[in-house]
C-alpha cells in the first residue's frame, strides 16, 4: 500500500465524519436560529453559543485540518522498529476512533438545532455521549482492520564495529537537548506565575513545580558509551540515568524515529521497549538480551553503535 | 565525541586526552561553543583519574582552544577556527620528533623562529 493510499485512509474518515453536520447545517439553515447552541450542559440545555455562519466555518475548518493532520502522520514512511506493537494499525484506530467520535457529537449538536426557536430550546440528551462512544468504538475497530500493517523499516547495519585494543580505554558522549520540552517547560512556567497572580498561588506553584521540572530534568540528556555499556544521564545534573549494562546488550542499530511512535516526548515506555525521547531523527537503539529495546535519540548515532558493537561482550 | 586513550602507550593519558579533543576541533566532529563532557563523568567513563581529565583539559585552555568556566564545565571557544586545532597538533607532533632525535628545546625554537622569519621574508 502507497504513501497515497496511507494518507487517505487515516485522514479521509475525518473528511467523512464533518459531512452530515456540514449537509445538516447547509441544507437546514432557514429551520435553524440565528445564533445556535454550541455547547451542552449534562442536563442537555444550551451553555453557549454562536452564529450560524461560525459554526459552518468551525465544521469546515476542522473537515480541512483534521484530514490534513492525520492524513500526514498516517502516510509517513515506515520508521525504524522501536517496540513490539504495530503502530501503524494502531494509529488507525485512534484516527478512526477520533473521526467517529467528532462527526457523531459535531451531527448531533446541529441537528439540535434544526426546527428551534432560538438557540435556549435547543435540546442536546446527553445520551448522545454514549451513542459517540459506541460509534467510536465500532470505527476504531474498523480502523484497526482496515489498515494494513507497516512493516517497519528494516534495521540498519550497525556500521563497522570499532576495534578496540585490548589496553585501549574508550568513550563516546554526546549532549542531545529538547526544544519541545525547553519551549514546553517554559510556557509552563510562564502560565504558572500568571496562574499564581490571577487565580491563587497554588494552582500556580502546581504549573510551576511541574514546568521547572520539565526544563529541569526533560529538556536535555547526556548519552554515554563506554566499556560498562549505555548511559543516559537525564537533565541538567545528570540525574536520574539509565543504563543498559554491556552483558544486557544482544545487538545494536540505529533509525530514524519520531516521538509518535512512542506517544510524546520524553521517557517513554511502549509495548516491549522503552525510550528518551526528545526529538524527531536518528537514533540509537539497542535490543536488550530479554529482546525488549531501548531508544535514545542522539546525533552521530552510528559512531555509537560501532562502539557497542566493538566492545567486549563478556556473556557473548 | 569519541576519546580513545590507551595507558601502554608512552604519552601521558592527559595529553592523549587532550589530543583527543585536537582531533576532534580538527575533523569537525566537535564544533565551537560545544560543551565537552564533564570531567568526572569523563574520568569515571575512562576510568582514569579526575586530575588527569582536568590536567588534559587545562592544557587544552593553556592552547586558548577550549574555556574552563565554574559550573559551566570545559567548552569549545566560540568563534575559534578548527584549524588552530590543526596547527597544536602539528607543534605537538613537531615537538615529539624533536624528541625521538634527542633534538635540543633551544635549538627547535630556533629553527620554528628561522622558518617563520623565511616565511614572512619570502
Amino acid at each position: 500500500m502507497g504513501r497515497t493510499a496511507r494518507t487517505l485512509l487515516a485522514g479521509g474518515p475525518h473528511l467523512v465524519a464533518v459531512l452530515p453536520a456540514l449537509v445538516t447545517a447547509l441544507v437546514a439553515a432557514d429551520r435553524m436560529p440565528a445564533e445556535v447552541g454550541t455547547r451542552f450542559g449534562f442536563d442537555g440545555t444550551v451553555v453557549s453559543s454562536m452564529p450560524h455562519a461560525a459554526l459552518v466555518t468551525t465544521i469546515v475548518v476542522l473537515g480541512v485540518v483534521l484530514p490534513a493532520v492525520f492524513g500526514a502522520i498516517g502516510g509517513r514512511s515506515a520508521a525504524a522498529r522501536v517496540s513490539s506493537y504495530d503502530t501503524a494499525r494502531f494509529f488507525g484506530l485512534v484516527s478512526w476512533a477520533t473521526a467517529g467520535v467528532l462527526g457523531t457529537v459535531l451531527y448531533a449538536a446541529t441537528a439540535a438545532n434544526v426546527d428551534v426557536a432560538t438557540a435556549a430550546d435547543a435540546h442536546l440528551p446527553a445520551d448522545r455521549l454514549l451513542i459517540a462512544v459506541g460509534v467510536a468504538v465500532v470505527a476504531g475497530t474498523v480502523g484497526y482492520l482496515v489498515t494494513p500493517s507497516l512493516p517497519p523499516a528494516p534495521d540498519e547495519a550497525a556500521g563497522v564495529p570499532l576495534v578496540v585494543g585490548a589496553t585501549e580505554r574508550v568513550s563516546w558522549s554526546r549532549r542531545v537537548e529538547s526544544r519541545m520540552s525547553l519551549a514546553l517547560g517554559a510556557v509552563m512556567v510562564v502560565a504558572g506565575l500568571v496562574t499564581g497572580w490571577l487565580a491563587g498561588w497554588l494552582a500556580g506553584a502546581l504549573l510551576l513545580v511541574v514546568g521547572l521540572a520539565v526544563l529541569l530534568f526533560g529538556s536535555s540528556a547526556l548519552v554515554t558509551v563506554d566499556r560498562r555499556g549505555l548511559v543516559v544521564a537525564l537533565g541538567a545534573v545528570g540525574r536520574p540515568r539509565l543504563r543498559v549494562p554491556v552483558e544486557d546488550i544482544a545487538s545494536v542499530t540505529t533509525g530514524e524515529v519520531s516521538p509518535a511512535q512512542f506517544g510524546g516526548w520524553g521517557y517513554r515506555l511502549v509495548p516491549g521497549g522503552s525510550g528518551v525521547v526528545l526529538r524527531g531523527g536518528p537514533a540509537l537503539i539497542v535490543t536488550r538480551r530479554s529482546g525488549r529495546r531501548f531508544t535514545v535519540t542522539v546525533d552521530d548515532a552510528q559512531t555509537a553503535a560501532g562502539l557497542l558493537a566493538g566492545l567486549p561482550h563478556e556473556a557473548a | 565525541m569519541l576519546f580513545r586513550v590507551d595507558p601502554a602507550r608512552p604519552v601521558p593519558l592527559a595529553d592523549q586526552i587532550a589530543a583527543n579533543v585536537r582531533r576532534g576541533i580538527a575533523d569537525g566532529t566537535v564544533v565551537p561553543g560545544e560543551r565537552l563532557p564533564p570531567a568526572r563523568e569523563l574520568a569515571a567513563s575512562l576510568d582514569v583519574s579526575i586530575h588527569t581529565v582536568l590536567a588534559g583539559y587545562q592544557r587544552l585552555r593553556d592552547e586558548q582552544l577550549i574555556e574552563l568556566r565554574r559550573g559551566r564545565g570545559a567548552t569549545v571557544r566560540e568563534g575559534l577556527r578548527p584549524d588552530r586545532a590543526v596547527v597544536v597538533g602539528l607543534v605537538h607532533d613537531l615537538v615529539a620528533a624533536a624528541r625521538r632525535i634527542d633534538l635540543d628545546d633551544d635549538e627547535l625554537v630556533d629553527l620554528v623562529r628561522s622558518a617563520a622569519s623565511g616565511a614572512s621574508g619570502a
